[in-house]
């Protein structure tokens, strides 16, 4: 291949690329559908989801004196935030008290405690998730309990679903979201690529231009590429400046996971976009793949908890291993190349999402 | 009784990125009950459809009072929406619904319910000949009857007046006459009146009233009849004699206009009925142009003679829209071939056939188009002529056969190839948030334009194509004449060899007609190969060749006038064709509609 004949596909894929842009820019609308959404989301996500309690209401009922007894609802007692609203003389007062919502959490120390050191813990099932952290907390007294004293019985709690041990939702929730919102809005602007300029005519009009599948799609590929990338370090700018959630990792490494992410959004859009005949039926098809992926990406809720055969399906998420790439790097300063393995999946997508939108972008829907 | 129509100080105005655009200002018009019909031309933004909309309360108008029928048009007046049928340019139809549940929404809506509202909506179905596709949805009709479908939702309810925006746009000339035949038919039985707008000339002068419109003002208004005395004395014709050859005589004759040459008397030529027809500057006579045509085009000498001839309302329409403010540009007559037999062929379609399921669209489409050759490809709608369109440009597959541009399958073929190809799609199919420079610069650099070339052939283009007004302008506000010159000069950008133009002048005026074929024919008289699809079928009068299509198979191929000789008589495009199509669907082959 000649040089000016290179020179001559590069224009027409930047030809492609600026009237992309111009489309998805130069309309008001979509301009303000770019921007306000992610930092309006990513603001209420940063108050609201939220799941630290600032006030854990507790009742606590103890059968006996015990010398482990009493140093442990003192220590639970000077916990910032633990309140004892009542302190009961019964086990039914217990019960009462968390029943009627007076007590998120109950702690009853049975009168066999000296010789089983199990703790029971009554939750107010109504508020699962507040009740949860709640005992997370305790948890972690009891913990740090145990390993201060060197209890050769150690104390145990009767339930295991620990949820929430290093007490930072918001940290991990909103790195998180650096990815989650830009795959909503990147994958939808990239499913309407195709089927819009189908409906509108104006594909029949490119397919006659002299460039080739592979020029057209690469051509249609960088813009949304381009608007995921700059959406996600926007995002990860607010994480770092405005949350102020150090940043453990480097900006390189940073912007490659986000880079990858990007191209395989951009690649599931553009398949659904070749696959569908209007731009309706690819709006509700991105929407059917995004809503549920964010919902078993583990970000939300944690991947372990899901049933076994369920993770299979988790493990097809893209937005699984960009989160847990974007944590490890964010959050615990690994670098690009550690996550290479972890984030292999995502070649895999963007490799055949490219290649059945090329093999089908010249194919007629008739 | 209340004059049909009577508007008074009318001021109508709309807003366009927060500026007034306005259309109508102090407009007034009275037009007596005594008209039955009463048609409204002119050019693209002319008004005519504003105009339509008002009538039928549509839109508010913000100055002034406009009464039909000596009612205010009030949307929301029961009284008056059912006493008027509108029918709008998009038809307003429910894709995914069946005709007949269309039909039953659109007259609910105006009032027609009950038992007996299935029986007559049966019968109206019958008239506009749909009834055997009543549970069809109507997204999945042909164009000329989804118009149909249209108007038979217009006159369910039986209304006093009907309003009908283009009710014939891009329909075949067999579909066409049967919608007249529908209309004629309701107004003769019900008494009704029928306000309309159209782009052929022949309905509006077959109208009681005309009204011609531009820019929001009226033009000309009056029966056909008195508005032909304007052109009394300046139509001519010049009657070729056999020995030489019409097309090319045509081709070369057009650019003896005063568009080309400033001090021609010739205002305005075209081919028609194997003669061709002339205006002429006030007060020129025979002589003069004969004398000016054998000084410009010498060895046609003794070969014509020049006639006079009655005057038509299209001639009426061209006086009132000709404008010399730009001078065209004279192709390069010196390789015009007056026969394409010796050339290069550039299409070759091979045995062609296209099926869609078990509904066959295109069954053994033979033909070849050759350099320099202005190829049409004419049909009813659904005939086909799209769907050959589309293989030709390889964006269908045919099931059998095989097309070849210079040698090459397009599918496959390499960039350089489609580098010498120009198309305008049948709807506007540019971008539409681009401007028409952004649209010019994408389409230019995908053709392989590009820097100091690329910037000189945009400007040159928004002189020729009168855009440069208009260049920051998204190019979905425009005006649908402009669109259409924007296709046009997307499409020319890189100096394609061969062109596809499918239906670029559908809904276009006469006057827009005439510049986009002056271009045609002078694209081709430098050698390009053009296809075009119309419904327009004076139109096929400048192609060398043209085919008739009808339920996928080629009728008939051939030049003008072979086509169209009759023992001796010359019949008009629109005769030999409804002819053909009438012979051809009495031979009862209707095993796949």
């Amino acid at each position: 291949m000649s040089l000016s004949k290179l020179i001559h596909d590069i224009l027409m894929i930047l030809a492609i690329c600026k009237k992309e842009l111009i489309v998805i820019v130069s309309d008001p609308g979509t301009r303000k559908v770019l921007v306000v959404p992610i930092v309006v989301q990513c603001v209420i996500f940063g108050y609201g989801a939220n799941y630290q309690l600032s006030e854990v209401p507790y009742v606590q009922f103890a059968s006996q004196e015990d010398k482990v007894c009493r140093e442990l609802s003192q220590r639970i007692a000077a916990t910032p935030g633990f309140n004892e609203t009542t302190r009961c003389r019964s086990l039914e007062c217990v019960r009462s008290a968390v029943s009627h919502g007076d007590a998120l959490i109950g702690l009853y120390f049975a009168p066999d405690f000296k010789n089983t050191r199990q703790l029971m813990i009554m939750l107010d099932a109504r508020q699962t998730a507040s009740a949860n952290t709640a005992s997370g907390y305790v948890q972690q007294i009891v913990t740090d309990f145990n390993r201060e004293n060197g209890v050769r019985t150690p104390l145990s709690l009767t339930y295991r679903q620990i949820y929430n041990e290093n007490n930072i939702t918001r940290f991990s929730i909103l790195t998180g979201m650096i990815l989650a919102l830009t795959i909503v809005q990147v994958v939808m602007l990239a499913s309407l690529e195709v089927s819009r300029e189908r409906e509108e005519g104006s594909f029949d009009m490119m397919l006659m231009t002299p460039a080739n599948s592979f020029e057209m799609l690469l051509g249609k590929a960088i813009p949304p590429v381009i608007v995921s990338i700059l959406q996600s370090l926007t995002l990860a700018a607010i994480c770092n400046f405005y949350f102020e959630i150090p940043m453990r990792g480097t900006l390189p490494d940073l912007f490659l996971v986000i880079t990858l992410f990007s191209c395989a959004c951009v690649g599931i859009g553009l398949t659904v976009s070749v696959l569908s005949k209007t731009s309706l039926s690819s709006i509700i098809i991105a929407f059917l793949i995004v809503l549920p992926s964010i919902m078993i990406s583990g970000l939300l809720t944690p991947v372990e908890a899901m049933p076994d055969w369920f993770k299979v399906v988790a493990y097809f998420d893209p937005l699984y291993y960009g989160v847990q790439a974007v944590w490890r790097i964010y959050l615990q300063g690994e670098s690009f190349m550690d996550n290479l393995t972890l984030l292999s999946p995502l070649f895999g997508i963007c490799v055949v999402t490219f290649t059945t939108a090329g093999i089908l972008f010249r194919k007629n829907l008739d | 009784m209340n004059p049909l129509i009577e508007i008074k100080d009318l001021t109508y105005s709309y807003h366009r990125d927060r500026r007034a655009v306005s259309v109508y200002k102090d407009f007034n018009l009275e037009i007596p009950d005594t008209c039955r019909t009463v048609c409204f031309m002119g050019p693209d933004g002319a008004g005519k459809s504003t105009l339509l909309k008002i009538l039928s309360g549509v839109l508010r108008v913000n100055k002034g009072t406009a009464r039909l029928g000596g009612m205010k048009p009030e949307s929301s007046d029961p009284a008056f929406t059912g006493a008027v049928g509108y029918m709008s340019q998009q038809l307003g139809l429910y894709g995914e619904l069946s005709v007949m549940d269309n039909l039953r929404i659109f007259s609910g809506l105006r009032g027609l319910s009950g038992k007996d509202a299935d029986e007559i909506l049966t019968k109206l179905l019958e008239r506009v000949g749909l009834l055997k596709f009543r549970d069809y949805a109507s997204d999945s009709l042909s164009g000329g009857m989804k118009q149909k479908l249209g108007l038979a939702c217009a006159i369910a309810a039986s209304p006093k007046f009907i309003i009908l925006d283009e009710p014939t746009v891009g329909v075949d000339p067999v579909s066409r006459k049967e919608l007249w035949a529908v209309i004629a038919d309701y107004i003769k039985e019900s008494g009704a009146r029928c306000v309309f707008s159209s782009a052929y000339l022949e309905e509006a002068a077959a109208s009681d009233m005309t009204v011609m419109l531009e820019n929001g003002r009226i033009v000309l208004k009056g029966r056909a009849e008195e508005l032909c005395q304007s052109a009394r004395n300046r139509t001519f014709c010049v009657c070729p004699d056999s020995r030489i050859p019409y097309t090319p005589t045509v081709r070369r004759l057009m650019f003896c206009s005063r568009h080309y040459d400033v001090k021609s008397p010739i205002y305005d030529i075209c081919p028609r009925l194997g003669r061709i027809d002339l205006i002429a500057k006030e007060g020129s006579d025979a002589t003069e142009i004969t004398s000016f045509i054998e000084n410009s085009l010498e060895d046609l000498s003794g070969h014509f003679r020049v006639e006079k001839r009655a005057p038509r309302l299209e001639d009426v329409y061209i006086l009132n829209t000709l404008d010399f403010k730009h001078m065209l540009k004279k192709p390069d007559l010196s390789s015009l071939s007056l026969s394409h037999e010796n050339e290069k062929v550039v299409i070759d379609v091979k045995g062609i056939c296209k099926k869609f399921g078990r509904f066959t669209a295109v069954r053994h489409s033979d033909f070849k188009v050759r350099r320099g050759e202005i190829f049409g490809l004419l049909g009813p709608n659904g005939a086909g002529k799209t769907t050959t369109f589309r293989m030709i440009c390889a964006l269908l597959t045919p099931t059998e056969g095989e097309v070849t541009v210079n040698g090459f399958n397009l599918r496959t073929a390499k960039s350089d190839l489609r580098e010498t190809i120009g198309y305008v799609s049948q709807k506007f199919s540019l971008y539409r948030r681009l401007n028409s420079a952004q649209n010019l610069e994408y389409f230019g650099l995908s053709y392989g334009l590009s820097g100091r070339k690329l910037k000189m052939r945009i400007e040159e283009l928004l002189d020729e194509f009168s855009l440069r007004a208009v260049k920051d302008v998204p190019s979905m506000q425009l005006p649908f004449g402009l669109q259409r010159q924007l296709s046009m000069a997307c499409a020319l950008i890189h100096r394609p060899k061969i062109l596809f133009l499918d239906e670029a002048t559908s809904g276009a005026d006469p006057m827009a007609r005439r510049n986009f074929w002056n271009r045609i024919c002078a694209l081709s008289c430098e050698g390009t190969s053009v296809i075009v699809t119309t419904h327009f079928m004076d139109e096929a009068e400048y192609c060398d060749r043209f085919l008739i299509q009808d339920r996928g198979r080629i009728l008939v191929l051939g030049s003008p006038e072979e086509i169209c000789k009759r023992e001796g008589r010359r019949l008009s495009i629109e005769e030999a064709f409804v002819e053909l199509i009438a012979k051809s669907r009495a031979g009862g082959d209707d095993r796949d509609v």
